[in-house]
């Protein structure tokens, strides 16, 4: 008798610990027009002021640019999110205190989108400087170390209209929500591709 | 008390099972990618002038490198390498020159650069069975002009017997993190011309 109610406690127990495991985490319901800064600090005495699509530090801002959402299917549908890193000190200034990663989405559905497997921002500017200023005299622009364009991607659901904040990650890994408001919002075309 | 046990093996077993997830596709990959800097190089079919030619190679054309050990000989620094016969439509493998050991010339690169010339379906897997399209976000595509890399110091990699390129990052004035932190791009070097790629190497 006493070993079966050990194993039904077990399994209640197993059962309870294989939820908490499998159920993610819901989006937080902050209320876009009353932006709530979930963690001000970032470890740098530097707090991070948010409005509407912007971010901003002592160094530097984030702003959210542009929305494109390509109906792959009526069930799914890719989109990509473009950002800009602009350094308060003037664009010919290299960041030195970029960090964090964009690591979320939250759709105007109310659901949160996680991306992992974005890399920190800090790494993609150091690692792309190369690249950017090749980029940038190939096709005769002017190379501005001060200015950090990026760009996530991610599937979402097909009835996904858009975003409605963005959850940046600072490098102690303190998140800040950011809301959307307003950013334009393109529909991709379809290409004959490769 | 048999019932009980039953039960919890059962248990058990789906607990098991949801666990467990579904492996990756595993890659077939053919080595780091390389670019043939001259016409005329002979791929051969050992390390040395000596060995019977499997076939001749031009000027940007694609290789790859699937990482056997080097040997210096006859002046040379030879390398085994894999690419792709035309006159065959076959994938070949065979020593190469990739270097004059007393001249320093080179004659087959690693390439620092990748650029799409065409519109780029990124895909999830290498093989034709396992595609699944990835959005890109300017469209569905990658576009044309876009440097694509893999961010380990642009060592590019080839997979599927040189039909797939493995890419985790673009970059055309705007950084991109690729969905699922890496894809493929089809890069047709299965082609009787080099220019014909769908990617070209710098």
């Amino acid at each position: 008798m006493n070993f079966r109610k050990i194993v039904i406690v077990g399994i209640i127990g197993i059962g309870i610990i294989s939820l908490g495991i499998f159920s993610k985490p819901i989006a937080a319901t902050t209320d876009i027009n009353q932006p709530e800064l979930i963690e001000g600090k970032n470890g740098t005495n530097q707090p991070e002021q948010v409005k509407a699509n912007i971010m901003t530090r002592n160094e530097w801002r984030l702003s959210v640019e542009k929305i494109v959402i390509d109906p792959k299917s009526d069930s799914l549908k890719g989109a990509a999110v473009y950002f800009s890193f602009i350094n308060n000190n003037g664009l010919d200034k290299e960041f030195t205190t970029l960090n964090g990663k964009i690591i979320a989405l939250v759709g105007i559905s109310g659901k949160l989108y996680e991306m992992s497997w974005n890399n920190p921002i800090d790494e993609n500017y150091n690692g792309s400087k190369s690249l950017r200023e090749q980029y940038a005299k190939n096709n005769g622009t002017k190379f501005e170390s001060g200015k950090f364009n990026y760009t996530v991607h991610l599937m979402v659901d097909g009835a996904e209209e858009g975003f409605t904040k963005v959850i940046y990650q600072n490098g102690n890994g303190n998140k800040v929500e950011i809301p959307i408001q307003g950013v334009m919002v393109e529909i991709a075309q379809p290409h004959n591709a490769k | 008390m048999m019932k009980v046990h039953k039960v919890l093996i059962g248990f058990l077993l789906i607990t098991f099972s949801l666990f467990s997830q579904t492996l990756p596709v595993l890659a077939a990959y053919d080595g780091f990618l390389a670019r043939v800097s001259v016409d005329g190089l002979a791929m051969r079919t050992g390390p040395g002038t000596g060995y019977s030619t499997v076939m001749t190679m031009s000027n940007a054309e694609a290789v790859a490198y699937p990482g056997e050990e080097p040997k210096d000989l006859e002046g040379y620094h030879w390398m085994k390498f894999k690419g792709w016969k035309s006159t065959t439509n076959s994938i070949v493998s065979g020593w190469a020159a990739q270097y004059n050991l007393n001249t320093g010339t080179q004659y087959i690169y690693s390439t620092v650069l990748a650029i799409s010339k065409d519109y780029l379906t990124l895909y999830s897997a290498d093989s034709p069975s396992n595609e699944q399209q990835y959005n890109t976000g300017l469209s569905n595509d990658i576009p044309p002009g876009v440097y694509l890399y893999t961010g380990n110091g642009n060592i590019h990699e080839l997979y599927s017997d040189l039909y797939y390129f493995k890419i985790s990052r673009y970059y055309n004035g705007s950084f991109h993190d690729v969905y699922g932190g890496s894809g493929y791009v089809h890069t047709n070097f299965r082609s009787s011309s080099p220019y014909n790629y769908y990617i070209s190497l710098n």
